[in-house]
């Protein structure tokens, strides 16, 4: 068995640390029952490494849930073993009619209660569990095949006279990576959306099994191109704790600033992306010139456009600070103001504003059933920001605040208000933290890897979508299993929800480009 | 340029352009972490820290008679800096221009004969 060891590192100073092993009903049921309280989040919910898998036999699973209590300070990993399936139960017996049967040749393994049908969040990640391992969830409310598009697209839901199924994907134009969407629409007004992902399914977290923790960093960072310091700095976050190494808090303070780099050149995109489908073409080249010039800005200070090989497992970046600091105070004030007068321009400017206002709403309960993380949930009112609910000692210093939008209704606009806020913000961060950096000096101190049997880690980043959340289970100094949870993955299931609510079908791109979903981030 | 296109169009089955003909000042004025180049050959026959440190096996030491060559495929390279980090002989360096285009892959592959040591 594994034994759990829980260093506290930087980003979870002041915070308690506890694993508990229940019996795996009554962990569904105490998961659940904790997050409808409202202060606690689900950061990670998967399969832990179980001893088994050696013997060759049917491994034993074994079920981790990780909860976080932001008003208590406390992250909790639960874990329950799955119980042996019934043999004599064939695994159509599982399913209702109404759903689809299993692939053929599926056996049923184990089985173990559904936290979906308790918390919507769980909906698609159990629906992953199931396919990938044949653990059933008994009682899941919507099972079906979720991985491989190319075997099962999903079915249209509408049906009679006037009623029509409109397929767009999995090619899309732009730098959009694939998705398939399903419209059921009647006229013009849509009625159902069903988004099939999973085309970019790459296993990473398989690929990663038996690497050292400095190889699997390289994987991490190409999770998500355009989450490449969130995902790096969750990852080593994780991997430090895992194998007991506090980070110094120049490490962080990098981290940080690294992370806001890309939140500017991400929300910028984002404007873009949206002044796009509205046909403010001016608008659109001048935010995507700035996307540009931020790039480039990141490429001159790190030596990546996309801030590759930035953050480092144990050590800083290898960045000539007093030129980089240089370089970003002259020529980010610039952006910014450019970034700004166009930003004021659009908020004038009625035939945008109309077209994003009632457009695409995100419901507050459905923002909470599902678990909504980052600018879209901060949109409904929630104040969900990882920099102000488990990083707050970190960030205070830099003078950060949750973003929620003035006017919360979810909507399209709200969503580019909270952007726009978080561009100022971000911006605030780089140039309050810049100084801090430059008067020290390089500091190269290698990991020491050489670390007892059987460790495990969580790291939290905020990345320029939400919460990003990984999970490390080590060995070592070997990678035993990886869980990766970036935020598009909590904010894709509502995304169907909110094109079909009262939207019609020309409203999709402008609630494609609020959304500012990555693709990748999910499938990874 | 019709004689270019109709040439390189004989030898391998494709007429391509390069564009733009002449590379953009943006591409080789800045310092970015582009592809590694082989600045010259590495003396040190024992040491094996860039083949090591390499995740996609993109440099590999090639041995023939004591003479130990360097084989780096920049077709295989994710720019992690490894090498250029790790190498004491300063053999790596980032190369000047992130553009680069070739018709075949094996002209990613460079080699550098060993030194020294002979």
């Amino acid at each position: 068995m594994m034994q759990p060891q829980l260093a506290e590192t930087l980003p979870w100073q002041g915070w308690r640390m506890h694993t508990r092993r229940d019996d795996v009903q009554d962990m569904i049921a105490l998961v659940a029952q904790t997050l409808a309280g409202g202060d606690t989040e689900l950061l990670y919910y998967g399969f832990a490494p179980g001893d088994g898998e050696d013997s060759g036999a049917e491994p034993a699973r074994e079920l981790v849930a990780v909860t976080m209590d932001r008003t208590q300070r406390e992250v909790v990993w639960r874990f329950g073993r799955c119980e042996a399936g019934h043999p004599e139960k064939s695994p159509q017996a599982y399913f209702s009619s109404r759903l689809l049967a299993p692939q053929s040749g599926m056996k049923v393994c184990s089985e173990f209660p559904s936290l979906a049908s308790q918390y919507l969040g769980a909906l698609w990640i159990e629906r992953e569990m199931w396919e990938k391992t044949g653990c059933i969830p008994v009682g899941h409310p919507d099972l079906r095949p979720i991985l491989h598009p190319e075997k099962v697209l999903p079915d249209p839901v509408a049906r009679g006279s006037g009623t029509f199924h409109l397929p767009l994907g999995p090619v899309r134009a732009d730098v959009t990576e694939s998705g398939f969407f399903l419209f059921d629409t009647i006229g013009e007004q849509i009625m159902h959306m069903q988004p099939q992902l999973f085309y970019k399914h790459r296993d990473m977290e398989k690929l990663a099994v038996g690497m050292t923790a400095e190889d699997a960093l390289l994987l991490a960072e190409r999770i998500s191109g355009t989450s490449t310091v969130a995902h790096a700095t969750a990852f080593c976050r994780a991997a430090e704790q895992a194998l007991g190494y506090r980070p110094s808090l120049q490490n962080e303070r990098e981290r940080m600033l690294f992370g806001e780099m890309e939140r500017l050149y991400n929300h910028v995109h984002d404007f873009s992306q949206l002044a796009s489908a509205t046909g403010m073409t001016v608008a659109q080249a001048q935010f995507a010139r700035a996307k540009e010039e931020l790039l480039r800005l990141n490429a001159e200070v790190v030596g990546s456009r996309y801030l590759r090989g930035a953050v480092r497992l144990g050590r800083s970046a290898s960045v000539d600070w007093e030129r980089g600091a240089a370089r970003l105070t002259a020529e980010l004030p610039a952006i910014d103001r450019r970034v700004r007068r166009f930003l004021r321009l659009l908020l004038h400017t009625p035939t945008f504003v109309d077209r994003l206002r009632p457009t695409g709403i995100v419901e507050l309960e459905w923002a909470r059933a599902y678990g909504v993380v980052g600018p879209v949930a901060r949109a409904c009112g929630l104040a969900v920001d990882a920099r102000t609910d488990c990083l707050r000692h970190l960030y205070e210093s830099t003078g950060h605040a949750c973003m929620t939008a003035e006017d919360a209704f979810g909507d399209a606009l709200s969503r580019f208000r909270v952007r726009v806020r978080e561009w100022d913000i971000s911006l605030h961060i780089v140039l309050e933290l810049l100084p801090s950096l430059g008067m020290s000096t390089l500091v190269k101190t290698e990991l020491s890897l050489a670390t007892g049997k059987g460790s495990m880690g969580i790291g939290v980043a905020e990345s320029p979508r939400g919460r990003v959340c990984h999970v490390l289970f080590c060995d070592n100094g070997k990678v035993v299993a990886w869980g990766i949870r970036a935020a598009s993955a909590w904010n894709w299931p509502v995304f169907g929800l909110a094109t079909a609510n009262g939207n019609i079908q020309t409203d999709f791109p402008i609630i494609d480009a609020s959304f500012g979903l990555s693709y990748a981030g999910l499938d990874r | 340029m019709r004689a270019e296109w109709l040439l390189s169009g004989l030898a391998s089955g494709r007429v391509t352009t390069t564009y733009p003909r002449q590379r953009e000042q943006e591409l080789s004025r800045r310092r970015w972490n582009s592809v590694p180049t082989l600045n010259g050959p590495c003396s040190d026959t024992a040491c094996r820290e860039c083949s090591e440190v390499c995740p996609t096996d993109a440099i590999t030491r090639v041995e023939t008679q004591g003479n130990a060559a360097l084989r780096l495929d920049v077709g295989a390279c994710i720019a992690c800096g490894r090498c250029v980090d790790r190498c004491p002989e300063g053999v790596f360096s980032w190369a000047e221009a992130i553009d680069r285009a070739e018709v075949r892959k094996e002209r990613f592959i460079s080699t550098v004969e060993g030194g020294a040591d002979q």
